[in-house]
């Protein structure tokens, strides 16, 4: 069935059935994805999947389902089950559709640049990775993992309501995992970058840095446990700040399950900081003009000069709470869409290294999704980087942990650099433009 | 699942194009996921998962498509693809045609969830929720419920032709215990190769009472202390320690290009002599079990380290070229999206000599792991870490008092060696497993062990 005609299909079984309102969300993902090591392709992706996900209204409660076909059966089956679903809902929350009413933000999210690429082309891009990196340095003794990918998704999100909207997005990447050995101990380096077009992923570059940090850190050792001030760099603050970003969910707080609730209105932070959610950076894949309700999205601070002024909303915590949806829906979670860090004065890096008598640069961190718990806030992580003194990088470090809380740590940043540059925030599934900061005594356990 | 004459067309239109060896999978896979929130049901969601993976090798290379538009016209296309991807002048392959592998289930459902109503799961989360609600400074509780059928059907050019259905449940338990601005948690999350029979073989509001207890103790805790220390670390999902400290090196995925900290050393001394390890999907119903794993291959129980010495890795059939070795039916994927490759399935560590009571006494000073979060691990360098989600204080072999927020990290190869004492009170705990072929069921187990020295990342005084 044409998918046009599938949505008619179970729009009129939906009400048939007894529900109020009925909405289809549809999404198709074509996927790329080589993996080279050893000049051999160890495995190459080539996909193209769709699901379909139904929700179904009546009397304020929402039931849910989803395929993988358009066929007359799973038609059936999502509105049988949908409506099996709504039956054991006892929450008194209401659920609500959006009816297409709003500011929708025009933009150029397809290229089509990568789809438009040779595979041939994209393989030798995860050869060169390879070869590059090896190349550098005799102490590279192997790049276990060089891999080059890019995704196109699309949207249609159609209700009885009247809304109908839909857009195409894609985005590619590249990474590299080197290993360094001075014939003990072996250390790895690892580079990630994303982009919206093949010209911008320098293969060369990506191999370079890989390298550099995994010669860098040969003979690291731990350190002695204590308190230090930390410089987290741009990479890995974009990963903290993506992990505890569900930390603004509306849907967290309602819960009790946020260290900022009952925050609204207060400062959180150092007052030269704040915290952005923006949907529309134009080099990011993950900018898009509606939320997974359909709802427009638009700019918004969370945290403005240190004070906590909105949190995140779908269309049921914004009922809840009396407020408009702030368009942050993303499939069953409510999260920030590209997040920025910004700070009032930014300091290059190398003068905010200066700043720094004695302390760490944190260039790495293992253990985001254990042992980072964004209900407490509380976060203890594997770490790596170097030992700053006086102002200078003197030795590589490793095998310590650094230790906090994530809403203290954001009143205890002293200095925001403005190396800022876009990367892949994993957990928060957005990309991050945030710059390294300098935050003061945070715990080290080492030796 | 998929027409017969289909899927031996696709087998051979793949090796046509080059390949020499094909694989057809077919996925389709029924779940219901609930979740009551503060003892109050707020999402009930049914999804059904449908599609094919065509994979090709070409020598020691590898491709791999897949697809939910299951017409044979792209279905042919898509084989068309994968047999041409790379060049090569390999057209001699011959494929005997498909012969039905026959063998008996070992985990036997006797009530498929897919007959049991959702307000007769309902009603098992309430059991769940009243436990963990049932201590004072319990603030919230969220209970999910699982569930899946996974039937499966895997061909390929060797002749198998395999079909079996999976099924799983779970439940999954959250506390959050709030005191003076502090909130901690507390998790407990059992689950098996069973029906909705599973819950008739524990306690499902002690199962709530766990994690509710958990939260309770953490959230009155001290900061776990900082620094490196003996650290003796319970049993069950204590295991996660091997699993990732030993378990993720041991896959052929690392060890086959080398890039493991364990390649190359079978009958080497890597552990100490308490240590003896296996990975056994063949358990009846548990967690991580399966008759076949997704290539087809016979499931079965593999030893990895006996006394110390390593004895064995896991395989699949990608690797087990380039290794020299057979499978060990450790071929996995989350579903047809991924490409299979080698993953644990139960993996534990055998029981040893002492009472877990005797462990702590011969401890003068250290952390005790009661119970562990997450982990994670970088096979290359062997740097693993995780996060103790209920721990103690010991003194003078003594547990003098609970103490939260506590990562334990350090490197396989050497912690391995630290194991100085191994309990006799083996039990096993279950988790989701994320890796190249994305997450799957996995056990993980021992008995209570103490490590001599680890780094223990907690706070300074």
């Amino acid at each position: 069935m044409k998918l046009k005609d599938f949505i008619d299909t179970v729009f009129s079984l939906g009400k048939k059935k007894g529900f109020e309102e009925c909405q289809v969300h549809f999404t198709r993902e074509r996927e790329f994805e080589v993996h080279v090591s050893r000049g051999k392709v160890e495995t190459f992706k080539d996909a193209d999947s769709f699901a379909v996900g139904f929700r179904g209204l009546k009397q304020g409660k929402c039931g849910r389902a989803s395929v993988e076909s358009l066929d007359k059966e799973s038609a059936e089956l999502l509105v049988e089950e949908a409506f099996d679903n709504l039956q054991v809902i006892d929450s008194t929350d209401v659920e609500l559709f959006h009816d297409g009413t709003g500011d929708y933000r025009e933009l150029d999210y397809y290229k089509g640049e990568y789809e438009r690429m040779d595979s041939s082309q994209k393989v030798s891009f995860a050869k060169e990775l390879e070869s590059h990196a090896l190349s550098l340095d005799k102490r590279i003794v192997m790049a276990p993992r060089n891999v080059f990918g890019h995704v196109t998704s699309e949207e249609t999100i159609v209700n009885t309501l009247g809304l109908e909207k839909e857009f195409i997005n894609d985005g590619g990447y590249a990474y590299t995992m080197v290993l360094a050995s001075d014939g003990k101990v072996p250390k790895s380096g690892f580079r990630v970058k994303v982009s919206k077009t093949p010209e911008d992923l320098d293969v060369h570059k990506i191999a370079e840095e890989a390298v550099q940090e995994a010669l860098a850190l040969l003979g690291a050792e731990s350190v002695e446990s204590g308190k230090y001030d930390v410089i987290i760099r741009r990479d890995v603050m974009a990963e903290i700040l993506g992990r505890f970003s569900s930390i603004f969910s509306a849907e967290q707080v309602q819960k009790k399950m946020s260290p900022v609730r009952g925050k609204l209105g207060q400062m959180i932070a150092n007052p030269e900081l704040s915290i952005i959610d923006d949907p529309f950076i134009p080099e990011s894949f993950t900018s898009r003009p509606f939320d997974s309700e359909g709802v427009p999205t638009y700019r918004k601070a969370l945290v403005d000069k240190g004070k906590l002024v909105t949190y995140l909303y779908d269309l049921k915590t914004a009922y809840k709470d009396g407020v408009k949806s702030t368009g942050n829906a993303m499939g069953s979670s409510i999260s920030m869409i590209n997040i920025i860090l910004e700070g009032e004065k930014e300091l290059p890096f190398e003068e905010m290294l200066k700043q720094v008598e004695k302390g760490l640069l944190i260039i790495g961190v293992d253990g985001l999704h254990s042992g980072a718990d964004p209900i407490s806030g509380n976060f203890s992580l594997g770490a790596r980087g170097f030992m700053i003194e006086n102002g200078e990088i003197t030795r590589p470090i490793e095998q310590i942990t650094v230790s906090g809380n994530f809403v203290e740590m954001l009143t205890r940043v002293k200095l925001v650099g403005s190396d800022r540059e876009l990367n892949l925030s994993m957990f928060a599934r957005a990309l991050a433009n945030v710059p390294s900061v300098l935050v003061g005594e945070l715990d080290i356990a080492g030796k | 699942m998929l027409d017969r004459k289909l899927v031996e067309d696709i087998i051979s239109t793949v090796l046509a194009g080059g390949a020499d060896f094909a694989e057809v999978f077919v996925e389709n896979k029924i779940s219901n996921t609930i979740i009551m929130t503060d003892g109050k049901v707020d999402r009930s969601t049914t999804g059904q998962e449908k599609g094919v993976g065509i994979r090709g090798f070409f020598k020691d290379e590898q491709v791999y498509a897949y697809t939910n538009d299951l017409s044979r016209e792209n279905l042919m296309k898509v084989a068309k693809r994968v047999g041409t991807a790379i060049k090569s002048s390999d057209v001699g392959t011959v494929f005997p045609g498909l012969k039905v592998f026959d063998f008996t289930d070992k985990h036997v459902v006797v009530w498929n969830p897919l007959d049991v109503s959702k307000s007769e799961k309902v009603a098992v989360m309430r059991l769940a929720h009243e436990g963990a609600a049932s201590y004072p400074d319990v603030v919230q509780v969220m209970i999910r419920y699982w569930d899946y059928v996974q039937e499966i059907l895997v061909a390929n050019s060797d002749g198998v032709y395999a079909e079996d259905t999976r099924t799983r449940t779970r439940l999954m338990i959250s506390a959050v215990a709030s005191k003076d601005g502090v909130n901690e948690t507390g998790f407990y999350g059992p689950g098996a190769g069973m029906g909705f029979e599973f819950f008739n073989t524990f306690d499902v509001k002690e199962a709530g009472r766990k994690a509710g207890r958990m939260a309770q103790r953490m959230v009155t805790a001290d900061f776990a202390p900082a620094g490196s220390m003996p650290v003796v670390i319970s049993n069950a999902f204590g295991g996660v320690i091997f699993h990732e400290a030993c378990g993720h090196a041991l896959e052929a995925t690392s060890v086959a290009k080398g890039a493991s900290v364990f390649a190359g050393k079978l009958g080497q001394k890597i552990a100490a002599d308490c240590v003896s390890a296996v990975d056994d999907a063949t358990i009846p119903n548990a967690w991580g079990s399966a008759n076949i794993d997704d290539e087809g291959t016979p499931t079965q129980r593999t030893l990895l380290i006996e006394n110390g010495v390593l004895k064995g890795y896991l395989v699949d059939k990608f690797h087990s070229r380039q290794m020299g070795m057979p499978s060990t039916g450790s071929g996995r994927r989350q579903s047809y999206k991924f490409a299979p490759t080698s993953r644990m399935s139960n993996t534990f560590i055998l029981p040893g000599d002492y009472h877990p009571e005797e462990i702590i006494a011969a401890t003068d000073y250290g952390l005790y792991a009661k119970t562990m979060g997450g982990g994670s691990v970088n096979p290359s360098t062997g740097e693993f870490n995780f996060a103790v989600q209920e721990g103690y204080l010991i003194e003078k072999g003594k547990i003098v008092k609970p103490v939260r927020g506590a990562t334990l990290i350090g490197k396989g190869w050497e912690v391995l060696q630290k194991i100085d004492m191994v309990g006799n009170d083996l039990a096993r705990g279950q988790g989701m497993c994320g890796s190249l072929s994305g997450s799957v069921p996995a056990d993980v187990g021992q008995p209570t062990i103490r490590v001599s020295e680890m780094i223990v990342g907690g706070r300074n005084k």
